[in-house]
């Protein structure tokens, strides 16, 4: 018979998989005003209890482990992680089969779908503390495929985005579009075009002719310069 | 006179729905024989029963006609029958198990085995268990514990297993650990929190959570090694005396067989680290790496002064000294990261592995460095966890000499069976000991 204690997430590789517990529960530390570093308290699939049992102030931190590209805060360079309350983060036990020593290696994103609760184990908003939604990108708090809704320039509300009529009828222009509506400018197209192009190029030549002159002078005072040495 | 048969004063046993029971004096089936086991690395006492029974052994209660059958199919025999028994033997005060008030003065059946089977009969054994051991399968623990290790066990004895104070016995621990059940049954937590847990009046940490018939024992190696031996010395002589010649109860002292399972292993020991250490620490916190090397060489280790023993303390191999000078200072790398401020919002280690960590290794690897197994009389007094004194004889022309000065001396009773039968009834012992000689180093 198989033991029935395997059919559990990371028994044996020492893996958890848990929820960020409320910010009010750590409320010092998140703010930078007790303990160190990056820590969370998690409550973890399988260990915590989903009722009222133990206290959120009882669970143990679980401290940060950072992505390669982040930054240890060395040379001044560092990222704070995006984590938040309800979030759910993956992670091992520093001390194996003890499990009183968690680290966050992951976390998974929120997908749309997804609903609030005041459950140890529901999902929670993102926005708490000093923590608060953009004025652009409202409540989003999701992250999938599709990409997050962002802004675009839209006509303001007061043209109801009608066509400006009065304008067309100044300009002489019909009303409603008509093919044909723009007059053909008077004259050969082409030949206007390659008249202006030729005077252009003939101010190019004037040019080049001046800067072969400079040139020159250069040299020549260069080589008086030589002489003397 | 050794090697008595027992004699059960009680025998019943209760089928699992609590509504039929049998016993040895009114029903027809009879016990073949027992085994009752105690082990220090067992946190609960287990046995086997074999009992041969007729096929008039126990009324049906489902059957309207009330006729017998045998035990297995009539009481029914199964598993989560209790079974009541007192034992008397010649020497100790005997195994009582047989308590209709206390649930935990009884065992239960945990699996049922048909040896054999025949027409009028068969013979069945049982293996027992006590109520601490199939509780533990029924209980998770999830709660947050804090301060002494040594409380905490205490909470988790009565609360989760039911134990009742005066079946407890705990050795107070110097040291505190936040911690949290993590859903582990009780047994696993106890055990995790068994090395890390400091005894009070020394540095030694390295602790033992056993049942015996008594009760339960949360105890450190270190007051096991101190406690005072049995009340007698147990002998091993090739003489052979009737008990009426030797007219004392010489004969039931005697060891009736020695064998020498283990005596010492250098490599084994030298790899297990009981000479040199390292241990290697991160802390989190300060970013740190701590590398502590202790050797039996600066007085550390089973060398500490405060490092009690059973015999005389080990000497170092010299050849391991030389090793030393030429600067071979671990054998043995552990490492940890620490856990610092457990739940709490500081910065404190959480019950650091430095102080436990390369020493309860040394403990416990010294401590199983010797292993006797030696048979004598039933003496139901003997319990694992206690200090026998032995003299064997020396192979010498001059008996008058004594008793061999290096075997002999005290060792602990690691794990016993007390096996009775009608004819006779023995005790096989498993006895561990640090180091050698008659006389022990204590520390008090």
């Amino acid at each position: 018979m198989a033991n029935p204690d395997l059919d559990f997430y990371g028994l044996n590789t020492h893996r958890w998989i848990g929820i960020i517990l409320p910010y009010n529960s750590q409320q010092n530390q998140t703010n930078g005003d007790a303990g160190f570093g990056f820590r969370y308290r998690v409550a973890i699939m399988g260990y915590h209890p989903l009722d009222s049992l133990i206290k959120d102030e009882e669970i143990v931190f679980a401290i940060v482990a950072l992505g390669v590209s982040d930054g240890t805060g060395a040379a001044n360079r560092q990222r704070t992680p995006r984590i938040a309350q309800g979030d759910v983060v993956m992670g091992i036990f520093l001390d194996g089969d003890r499990r009183q020593n968690p680290v966050i290696m992951n976390v998974l994103g929120r997908t749309e779908g997804i609903k609030y609760g005041k459950g140890r184990f529901q999902p929670k908003t993102g926005f708490v503390g000093s923590t608060q939604p953009a004025d652009l990108f409202d409540r989003q708090e999701s992250s999938e495929s599709h990409g997050i809704c962002s802004p675009r320039a839209i006509t303001p509300s007061a043209t109801e985005n009608k066509p400006n009529i009065a304008g067309l009828l100044k300009s002489g222009l019909p009303e409603i579009p008509t093919l044909g509506a723009i007059p053909t400018p008077p004259g050969n197209i082409s030949s206007l075009v390659s008249d202006q192009l030729g005077g252009a190029l003939g101010n190019v030549g004037d040019l080049t002719g001046g800067l072969d002159d400079a040139i020159g002078a250069t040299q020549e005072q260069l080589n008086q310069a030589l002489d003397m040495f | 006179m050794s090697g008595q048969g027992a004699k059960y004063e009680v025998f019943k046993i209760r089928s699992a729905d609590g509504k039929n029971e049998v016993d040895i004096y009114s029903a027809q089936f009879r016990v073949g024989n027992i085994y009752f086991y105690e082990n220090i690395l067992s946190p609960f006492i287990t046995g086997v029963v074999t009992i041969i029974s007729t096929s008039a052994a126990a009324e049906s209660q489902d059957d309207t006609q009330g006729r017998l059958g045998s035990l297995h199919t009539a009481l029914p025999l199964e598993a989560g029958c209790e079974v009541f028994m007192k034992i008397k033997d010649h020497i100790g005060k005997g195994i009582n198990l047989s308590s209709e008030r206390d649930t935990y003065k009884r065992m239960y059946v945990n699996e049922v085995q048909v040896i054999d089977k025949k027409s009028t009969s068969e013979i069945i054994q049982l293996r027992l268990i006590s109520k601490i051991a199939w509780r533990n399968n029924t209980e998770r623990i999830t709660k947050h514990f804090r301060g002494r290790i040594t409380e905490s066990v205490k909470k988790i004895l009565k609360s989760n297993l039911g134990l009742a104070g005066s079946r407890i016995k705990v050795d107070d621990s110097s040291n505190s650990y936040s911690f949290m059940g993590m859903t582990k049954r009780p047994f696993d937590l106890i055990a995790m929190l068994a090395k890390q847990t400091i005894p009070k009046n020394t540095a030694n940490p390295g602790y033992f959570a056993f049942e015996t018939k008594s009760g339960f024992n949360y105890v450190s190696a270190d007051s096991i090694i101190n406690a005072k031996p049995y009340k007698k010395s147990y002998h091993y002589d090739g003489k052979v005396q009737a008990s009426s010649q030797t007219k004392n109860d010489d004969n039931d002292y005697k060891i009736t067989s020695l064998v020498v399972n283990k005596d010492q292993n250098l490599t084994k020991q030298i790899r297990s680290g009981v000479y040199a250490n390292k241990t290697i620490f991160f802390n989190p916190a300060s970013y740190q790496f701590t590398e502590i090397d202790i050797t039996v060489a600066d007085d550390k280790l089973y060398k500490d002064p405060k490092f009690s023993t059973l015999g005389k303390q080990p000497d170092v191999p010299s050849i391991l000294t030389d090793n030393f000078k030429v600067g071979k200072n671990f054998h043995r790398v552990q490492t940890a990261v620490l856990n610092i401020g457990g739940e709490k919002e500081n910065i404190d280690p959480n019950n650091s592995p430095e102080f436990y960590y390369a020493a309860g290794t040394t403990r416990y690897n010294l401590l199983f460095s010797q292993s006797y197994a030696i048979t004598i009389p039933c003496n139901t007094d003997l319990e694992a966890g206690d200090v026998i004194r032995l003299e064997i004889e020396d192979i010498t022309d001059k008996k008058e000499q004594g008793p061999d000065q290096k075997s002999s001396g005290n060792y602990i009773i690691q794990s016993l069976c007390h096996y009775f039968e009608a004819e006779k009834s023995v005790t096989s012992l498993t006895l561990i000991r640090d180091s050698y000689g008659l006389h022990f180093s204590k520390n008090t």
